[in-house]
């Protein structure tokens, strides 16, 4: 039946394809052309807008600006993301300046607006929009917008959160965040840098957190900001768990903020039952790079999971001169060691 | 009904099957690649980059008889922008200066390091390490081809991931990236991550590693252009949309090492390892509570030298089809296999019915109609219009694909490039499909008889253009 149709129809369906095809191409050289205009017209747009913005970030004044706060949509979209893109790198007295400008073009209220848009982009985007030119207005909405269903738009406020100095929302952003995507660290760690040391005595407070995830997460984020208070805190942390996640996580962090103080514990890791853990606890002393521990590291080059064998040679060549001493001893033994001293020898050679 | 009527049918009706699937994959794509560009948007490559989570990562890339490519390679590898990752360059007994333009560019030391073969492979003459980068290690070995290349860089790499890539390829800067990403989501389930390819004949490449593509005045060239952007952009992508995509090119690819080693590493038995491996860890991993994702990104971009003659063309698409036909027969069980759920309904018998048949079917279309003519049982009107029918098809699904290029991800700037390829597209299916498909079965006849060779792949090296990039 389909076969017939077909058989009587076929040059007609070919000429429809063809066509169809033909109008693809068409409209394919059709969007070409389009973007070529409209990216002639933003530049135009850009290069009135950039000499009325630099004088109103030296004097403050609006004068020149009347005429761009009735701009019609497409230049608005313009002059709004040629704002957001001077916002980079600036410092805070000049984002304040841009903000205020921001404002006055009435660019927040409509972010406030779209923030509760149902595109998913839209929100993360006005969210976005918002925490990079550190908007004080826009914390109640971007404290809505961490409860938000999709993730993007949680990291995003959460990051917007922090870039306004609000460090109050953090501990709800990791709860909000944990579950949802290891991207979260990545966000968090930034917002966490955003808060500066304002972020230290929260993040240290969800150790105690009910969530493994949590607590987790709070461990990495501790490492990032290598405060030395947060060693003690993060030691206890690891011997009051049975979660080998978090002793991993700890060592990690205690590795990254470097003190003398987590030595014994990372002498007490390096005979942990899990491989990881005594990996990440060997490594970690290697970059607290103290020689008195040399004898407890030597050890572990002879242990029966390679990567730990690989730290452990890793630790000997971060310390130095002392590290490649004993390296040379364990060369000339015989074993395992002995390999993973020779490979670490032959890059202590190249180094030192 | 005549027995040329029944074949006849037949074959119409396996062509508009094939054309409805291929219909919904575009679909599927179309509305995937919106949806993983907006979330791009919001986790660009800066965001990823400046993340203390990004896993550590080895490239592997094996290298025989390189001498024209692999400097090019090895510079624009260690310009990556990544956090932390080692390049190993296995160089499998090239015959020609390959090793030795690397040691004299690269200052190359020996390591005393022992090589402990957790998968097997030809002897290791050698393991180095560059005193200019020292991210840069070079494995001599004996020559035993692209999938031992591969496992003895596996057995040397120290990191978790690894990332094979052909040393003739070029990634742009911020593919890894990218490629990480997924592993970064959910790095527990992700097994492997697989990205864009495109064709960097013609295309000038600066200094510092930007590449800014451009056609070029050999159609052969531009058709395989298009033709990638079909089968990455709609093939791959709609596949993995639908969690059934089997193939991450040997060119690009990012994978947990550990599972990989569980499994023996790649097969050196076979030409399609790249493939195969894919294939062997689904069915191996598929059903168990292990990693068992794999994803295609596909922003991602890794730039290939593809052949500018067709006896070079010829070879590379034979050792593919037959590659193909090996990975689908050894892993035929999963067919139709409830447990693989859209592998053993979508994936397998996509790649066998239409992969792997559709150039036979297509030569027996021609044939038929042939013998219609003979015995007078068609029209010539008929004739012209299924003619038409196939080239219109396969224009709009071209079309289609440089479509969804030119909406997402804007490449080619110059509009004579943009004609260029809707030329290119309206050419395919005259001659270059037929003559495809001709290889194909010759791959298919070929591998029923049990030949293995490779053959021969000409390099005519990257055009470097002087002086930095600019925007």
């Amino acid at each position: 039946m389909l076969y017939s149709v077909i058989k009587q129809n076929s040059l007609l369906i070919s000429v429809i394809l063809i066509g169809a095809a033909l109008l693809i191409s068409v409209l394919l050289l059709f969007i070409r052309i389009v973007f070529t205009v409209w990216n002639k017209y933003k530049n135009k747009v850009i290069k009135n807008f950039i000499p009325v913005m630099k004088e109103y970030l030296q004097t403050g004044e609006h004068r020149n600006l009347k005429s761009h706060k009735k701009a019609n949509y497409f230049k608005s979209k313009v002059i709004k993301k040629t704002i957001i893109k001077t916002s980079f790198g600036r410092e805070p007295h000049e984002i304040d300046r841009l903000a205020n400008l921001y404002r006055y073009l009435g660019y927040v209220e409509k972010d406030i607006k779209d923030a509760r848009s149902f595109l998913w982009f839209v929100r993360a985007e006005s969210a976005r929009c918002l925490g990079q030119l550190r908007i004080e207005e826009s914390k109640e909405v971007l404290r809505l917008l961490l409860k938000d269903r999709h993730v993007q738009v949680k990291l995003i406020s959460a990051w917007a959160l922090a870039r306004t100095g609000d460090a109050q929302s953090l501990e709800k952003a990791m709860e909000e965040l944990v579950e949802a995507s290891k991207m979260a660290g990545l966000r968090l760690s930034s917002s966490v840098f955003e808060l500066g040391k304002k972020a230290g005595p929260i993040v240290m407070k969800a150790l105690k957190h009910d969530n493994d995830n949590v607590r987790i997460l709070a461990v990495h984020l501790l490492g990032e900001l290598k405060s030395e208070r947060a060693v003690e805190p993060l030691i206890n942390t690891a011997l009051k768990q049975e979660n080998n996640e978090i002793k991993i996580a700890v060592c990690k962090a205690l590795g990254n903020i470097g003190s003398k103080k987590a030595e014994s514990f990372l002498v007490d890791m390096l005979s942990h039952d899990n491989w990881v853990v005594r990996a990440k606890s060997v490594h970690a002393l290697g970059k607290i790079g103290d020689p008195k521990e040399i004898n407890n590291i030597v050890p572990l080059l002879n242990d029966e999971k390679w990567w730990v064998r690989y730290n452990a040679g890793k630790a000997l060549f971060l310390l130095g001169a002392p590290g490649k001493k004993a390296l040379k001893a364990e060369a000339e033994k015989q074993g395992h060691s002995r390999d993973m001293a020779l490979q670490w020898l032959s890059e202590c050679r190249e180094q030192y | 009904m005549s027995s040329t009527d029944i074949l006849q049918s037949i074959i119409v009706l396996y062509f508009i099957l094939i054309n409805l699937f291929y219909f919904g994959l575009i679909g599927i794509s179309f509305f995937g690649i919106i949806s993983h560009q907006l979330r791009a948007w919001f986790a660009t490559a800066n965001e990823i980059y400046k993340a203390r989570i990004t896993p550590p990562i080895s490239i592997i890339a094996p290298a025989y008889n390189e001498e024209v490519t692999i400097l090019n390679s090895i510079s624009s590898l260690l310009k990556l922008r990544y956090k932390e990752f080692e390049v190993i360059v296995v160089n499998d007994g090239s015959t020609d200066s390959t090793f030795e333009k690397v040691n004299k560019e690269y200052k190359l030391k020996k390591l005393s390091q022992k090589y402990h073969p957790d998968i097997k492979t030809k002897q290791v003459k050698g393991i180095y390490r560059s005193k200019i980068d020292r991210r840069l290690v070079v494995i001599d070995k004996e020559n035993g081809g692209k999938a031992d290349s591969l496992n003895a860089g596996i057995n040397v790499s120290i990191y978790p991931l690894f990332c094979a890539i052909d040393s003739d390829s070029l990634l742009e800067r911020d593919a890894l990236l990218r490629l990480v990403h997924p592993f970064m989501e959910n790095y527990r389930k992700v097994l492997a991550t697989g990205g864009l390819i495109r064709a960097i004949n013609g295309c000038e490449v600066k200094e510092d590693g930007k590449i800014k593509p451009k056609t070029t005045k050999n159609w052969l060239v531009n058709i395989q252009t298009v033709e990638y952007f079909r089968a990455f952009l709609v093939g791959r992508f709609g596949l993995s949309k639908l969690n059934c995509n089997m193939i991450i090119s040997g060119a690009y690819g990012l994978f947990k090492k550990a599972p990989v080693k569980e499994i023996g590493g790649y097969r050196t038995d076979i030409v399609g390892e790249d493939m195969e491996l894919v294939v062997r860890l689904i069915h191996t991993f598929k059903n168990s509570e292990k990693s068992n994702r794999i994803y295609y990104i596909p922003d991602t971009v890794c730039w290939t030298e593809v052949p500018e003659k067709s006896s070079v063309l010829s070879a590379q698409r034979n050792r593919w089809h037959r590659g193909l036909i090996e990975s689908v027969f050894y892993h035929i069980s999963m067919l139709f296999n409830p447990g693989y759920k859209t592998i053993g309904f979508i994936g397998m018998p996509y790649f066998l019915f239409v992969e792997i048949l559709n150039p036979i079917i297509e030569i027996a279309g021609y044939i038929v109609i042939i013998l219609s003519i003979i015995i007078g049982d068609i029209s010539p009107v008929f004739i012209i219009s299924f003619i038409a029918l196939t080239v219109g098809m396969g224009m709009l699904f071209t079309s289609m694909s440089l479509m969804i290029e030119e909406l997402f991800y804007h490449k080619y700037s110059g509009i004579k490039d943009i004609l260029r390829l809707l030329c290119s597209s309206f050419l395919e299916s005259f001659g270059y499909h037929q003559f495809l498909s001709a290889v194909k079965i010759k791959a298919f006849i070929q591998k029923t008889l049990g030949f293995k060779g490779w053959g021969k792949m000409e390099r005519v090296g990257i055009k470097k253009s002087e002086g930095p990039s600019h925007g």
